[in-house]
């Protein structure tokens, strides 16, 4: 009994002193740290900071602190496997080697959580959004598993391979990544071997709590692999046959995982609120006529969508129920299961872009479509020339804050372009945006049944608030007409793109 | 057998006078009767350089593949033995770059536009394994051999070579099999950047230690590397185009010509 | 006329300097030194190993003069010229611990530039016979005891019977009989070899040495022969019934008395109970460079 504490002791005391030697390492924090830099800078142009965004992160931060460690750690584990046998102390090989593992993994978990809480700080907390109770020991498995790789490595093959092997890729990977983002290859460069290796599941998605469970159990399964192996390096015939059956039954759980993972959550597979970690009774809220639908933990958001709404719909005379949008939470990594009624559905993401008036223009457009009856272009191809309601949609976006004039012309071309309007479509919505808004919302007030239907047009529109039109043709706009009413947008050029060669009218 | 061999047998047959018939009876004679061989005279010397030479053939170390392969190739022998005979590290460099290779190509074949890791593996991938090559730290027995004649320069390239043949033949191997390789002169790309690296580090080692120096080139390049990749109006591949090719050689050649100078000089 | 003389011996120093940063390791030291074994003595630190190293031509000296075989190794031809005529055994050599004892000393005379492989062969199969080495000569060296890699370094050092040998802490390692064999060895070569023996093992320097060098802090603090050496012990070195107590440099000896050593000398009177005995070469060694003076 006292020589099992014994050894305890000593093992404790080793791994403190690996612990210290490690951290003393002058390369292992600047490492890291530029190493996170490296993996999440690109990341950073999002400034609302979710869970979901922060966990990425910390994902990719600690694909670098594993990076680091790998080298590292190679060094110190070529020294036990080489040279310790000349040493005769209380703790074998087995022990010594197993100490510097769990030394490493202290640090490597030490480093990421003192980075965690780093961008936690950074990125202004509360955060919205809900991390899953198994996604949270996840990313410092992904560090643990850098060195225990390297340590593996240098069991079986007793030399610095590991190291050169880290220091030729891990620079040329990073390099591969980088121009891969700077050509603008984003899309491609998310075949990222490294994160396959470390999520190989379809779905990422550490606020599902079955998805997480799955990973976290994969990666559970990889670290005790590689300790096995390591072990397995070493000692008698029996043991190490013993460690290499243990891990190739391991192996088999880690393949049967991913393969199990991959296809019970396939890339499209719509996933309820019910499996998504801190869903709390019904999802969806009232505000005003408006339906909100936040996925869980996205509840303040709330506030921010009806802000920017309200006001809007608020300038349009009543709008009945049957018309009120409904704003739904999708969220970015998977397909969320929710009944929405399809004509009134307005999609918003779990990421925002601040209150910049493109992200605005989308949820103003959007659900003053839905309120003037705006078939959406996804759902069904129309033609909207001439359509008055298309006018009142581009003046909601013109009565924005905080626009340059060219923004907010680009606003209103955005809006307008794929539905064809006329030249004289086009000329109306640029007046429009120069009128007094209590002007228009008289009109609007007392006009609103004939301009809020399908056959209100513009015309009609322009005559009721007394503007003078100029353009007189009512047939879509050509090239030269763009080039002429919104110069300097390019819409001349992508015309061609949408050419359609006989649609519907809007209804 | 009953009979012995005459004074006058024995003369007549160290002296190849007798008959085939006689000469192999008395062949069949004297390996088994010591008398009659004591009759016959022997060059004490020539048995003597005989025994040495048996003995060396017997008593010689045997070589290794890589000596017994670059000996067969026409290599003297005591420059096959310096270029087969490489510190410890160098056999986990030659392990890690077979590795590294070997991903680079995969990535080649199944990541989009993966070749990228080729090109920017190779041109250091010689560097590295030069870095490893000779000098205090580095290679175990250096107090033993940085004493010999053959210390300094000479072992300095010797080593560079037994680096630079296998790590050339690995790159250009794997060039070859990339996807977009369809000539060798184009698949050759990353061959005028990697001697330049390397020709660069032999210059500096002059003031500091090879490792140093090529670590030092190393970080150059991926600091060049990465510039391009981050600049707007640049890719890192504009280092590896033809018109770049020009400016490679020309430094290759103000290089060779500086080591020519040293080596010429000292 | 003298410095026609001393340009001519073997190892020719003057003033030399060798300094690892700020540290200096060698304070301007002036030797010559010609055939014969000299044994260079001094305290951990006391620059020894330096100066081998810069006798080996492994070390360039930050400043002074250096000639060896009558050519200056800041030249690099000349001191390739150097190095095929001369043997150095490093402090702790290490090996390629693949390679078999045959293989290296092969790869070493290939490095030595010795003749053809016949030639080369039977040059390291002498050598290794005179270490004791030849039942193992096909062994890997990782599988060498300690003082038979000490021995192979050796062996290295004796490749081509260089005429300037340096021997690095030689006798680590070896037992008495192999010891008895090195110092057979070593005496033999010395008769036309200059050979500079850096060590700890005062026996060797007594059996071996004509000559003693003494380093303290990169200064020669003592040149002369092992007789000379002893000479400046004398009055200084005493045994005692009992501990003199502190302020003494003493040790117990085998038969319960102590044997003192004072550095400073005694005042006459001031005996108490000291009986002086005759010094031995390592009480005039530790006279020289170990003892911190004026204690009592």
């Amino acid at each position: 009994m006292s020589r099992v504490a014994g050894n305890t002791a000593t093992f404790a005391r080793l791994t403190w002193f690996n612990v210290v030697r490690l951290l003393r390492n002058p390369l292992l924090v600047p490492g890291s740290v530029a190493g996170s830099f490296l993996f999440v800078y690109p990341l950073w142009s999002v400034p609302a900071v979710t869970w979901r965004s922060w966990y990425n992160d910390l994902t990719y931060s600690a694909i670098a602190v594993g990076a680091v460690m790998f080298a590292l750690v190679a060094f110190p584990a070529t020294r036990e496997v080489r040279y310790a046998h000349r040493l005769v102390s209380p703790l074998g090989l087995k022990g010594r080697v197993l100490s510097l593992m769990t030394a490493s993994v202290l640090v490597s978990t030490l480093l990421l959580g003192a980075l965690a809480g780093l961008v936690y700080w950074l990125s202004g907390p509360p955060l919205p959004g809900t991390l899953s109770p198994p996604a949270h020991p996840a990313p410092f498995l992904v560090a643990a598993a850098g060195p225990l790789l390297s340590i593996a490595l240098v069991a079986w093959t007793r030399s610095y391979v590991p190291v050169v092997v880290a220091v030729l890729a891990v620079p040329a990977y990073t390099l591969y990544g980088a121009s891969m983002m700077a050509s603008r290859l984003d899309g491609m460069a998310r075949v990222d071997l490294a994160r396959f290796a470390m999520d190989p599941f379809h779905l990422h998605l550490p606020s599902v709590t079955g998805v997480a469970a799955l990973y976290l159990v994969y990666l559970v399964l990889v670290v005790a692999v590689l300790v096995l192996l390591t072990l397995a390096a070493r000692g008698h015939r029996a043991f190490r046959a013993v460690c290499l059956g243990t891990a190739a039954v391991l192996l088999a759980g880690v393949v049967g995982t991913v393969a199990h993972g991959r296809q019970t959550y396939a890339r499209a597979t719509p996933i309820p609120d019910s499996q998504v970690h801190g869903a709390r009774g019904p999802s969806c809220q009232v505000r005003d006529g408006i339906t909100y639908c936040p996925l869980p933990g996205y509840e303040s958001w709330v506030e921010g969508w009806h802000g920017v709404l309200e006001p809007n719909l608020a300038l349009l005379p009543e709008v009945p129920d049957e018309r009120m949008p409904v704003v739904w939470q999708n969220s970015f990594s998977y397909n969320r299961d929710l009944e929405v009624p399809e004509d009134r559905d307005v999609m918003v993401h779990d990421y925002r872009e601040g209150h910049q008036p493109h992200w605005r223009a989308q949820l103003v457009g959007d659900a003053a479509r839905v309120a003037l009856g705006v078939p959406d272009l996804y759902d069904s191809l129309c033609q909207g020339t001439n359509d008055a309601r298309l006018m009142v949609v581009a003046w909601l976006l013109s009565t924005g804050d905080g626009m340059s004039r060219f923004e907010e012309r680009e606003i209103i071309a955005t809006s307008l372009f794929s539905y064809r309007p006329s030249p004289a479509d086009l000329e109306l919505s640029l007046a429009l945006a120069e009128l007094p808004v209590e002007r228009v919302s008289e009109v609007l007030e007392r006009n609103w049944e004939r301009l809020s239907s399908s056959g209100g047009t513009s015309q009609e529109f322009a005559e009721l608030l007394g503007v003078r039109l100029r353009e007189t043709s009512a047939r879509p706009a050509s090239p030269e007409d763009w080039a002429r009413l919104f110069p300097g947008h390019g819409y001349e050029h992508h015309l061609g793109e949408v050419r359609v060669p006989s649609a519907p009218a809007c209804d | 057998m009953s009979w012995h061999l005459t004074p006058a047998q024995a003369h007549e047959y160290a002296h190849h006078r007798a008959d085939e018939v006689t000469a192999m009876s008395v062949e069949a004679h004297i390996t088994h009767c010591a008398p009659c061989r004591d009759l016959l005279p022997a060059d004490e010397d020539w048995l003597a350089r005989s025994w040495e030479e048996l003995r060396d053939v017997v008593d010689r170390p045997r070589r290794g593949p890589v000596e017994a392969l670059l000996a067969s190739l026409g290599m003297r022998e005591g420059t096959a033995k310096l270029l087969a005979a490489t510190p410890a590290l160098y056999r986990s460099w030659l392990l890690a770059t077979v590795a590294v290779l070997a991903a680079a190509l995969l990535a080649a074949h199944h990541l989009p536009r993966g070749s990228l890791m080729f090109v920017f593996v190779a041109p250091v991938v010689p560097l590295a394994g030069v870095a490893l090559a000779y000098g205090r730290g580095v290679d175990p027995a250096h107090s033993l051999t940085s004493v010999t004649p053959l210390a300094g320069q000479r072992l300095l390239f010797l080593r560079t070579c037994a680096v630079l043949v296998p790590a050339l033949t690995l790159c250009m191997s794997v060039s070859l099999l990339l996807p977009s390789a369809h000539t060798p002169g184009r698949a050759a790309f990353w061959l005028l950047p990697a001697l330049t690296l390397v020709a660069g580090s032999l210059v500096l080692s002059r003031w500091i230690h090879l490792s140093a120096a090529s670590a030092a080139l190393g970080v150059l390049w991926l600091v060049a590397l990465s510039v391009m990749a981050v600049s707007e109006h640049a890719a890192p591949i504009q280092l590896l185009l033809p018109q770049a090719q020009v400016w490679w050689a020309g430094a290759l050649v103000a290089l060779l010509g500086a080591i020519l100078l040293r080596v010429r000089t000292a | 006329m003298t410095t026609a003389t001393t340009t001519t011996a073997p190892v020719h120093v003057r003033g030399l300097v060798h300094r690892y940063g700020t540290h200096g390791a060698l304070d301007g030291v002036d030797l010559d030194l010609g055939p014969g074994v000299t044994g260079l003595l001094g305290r951990n630190g006391a620059g020894k190993t330096t100066l081998l190293r810069c006798l080996a031509t492994d070390l360039e000296a930050t400043n002074g003069e250096l000639r060896l075989l009558g050519r200056d190794p800041g030249r690099a031809a000349e001191r390739t010229e150097i190095r095929r005529r001369l043997g150095y055994l490093p402090q702790n050599p290490e090996f390629y611990p693949y390679f078999t004892a045959f293989g290296l000393l092969d790869y070493m005379a290939v490095l030595k530039e010795l003749g053809g492989r016949r030639a080369r062969h039977d040059e390291v199969r002498r050598n290794l016979d005179r270490v004791g080495l030849h039942d193992r000569r096909h062994s890997r060296i990782r599988r060498l005891s300690g003082g038979m890699r000490q021995r192979l370094g050796l062996a290295s050092a004796l490749l081509g019977d260089p005429e300037v040998l340096l021997l690095d802490e030689p006798t680590i390692g070896l037992d008495p009989e192999q010891r008895i064999r090195f110092r057979g060895l070593v005496s033999e070569l010395a008769v036309h070899s200059t050979v500079v023996l850096s060590t700890h093992q005062i026996e060797d320097v007594a059996a071996l040495c004509q000559r003693v060098v003494c380093l303290d802090a990169g200064r020669v603090a003592f040149d002369g022969t092992p007789d000379e050496l002893v000479d400046r012990a004398r009055g200084h070195v005493w045994e005692r019934d009992g501990h003199p107590g502190e302020g003494y440099t003493a040790w117990r000896l085998a038969d319960g008395r102590y044997r003192v050593l004072t550095p400073a000398g005694v005042a006459p009177g001031d005996t108490d109970g000291l009986e002086p005995v005759e010094p031995s070469l390592e009480d005039a060694y530790l006279l020289i460079t170990g003892v911190e003076e004026g204690r009592r």
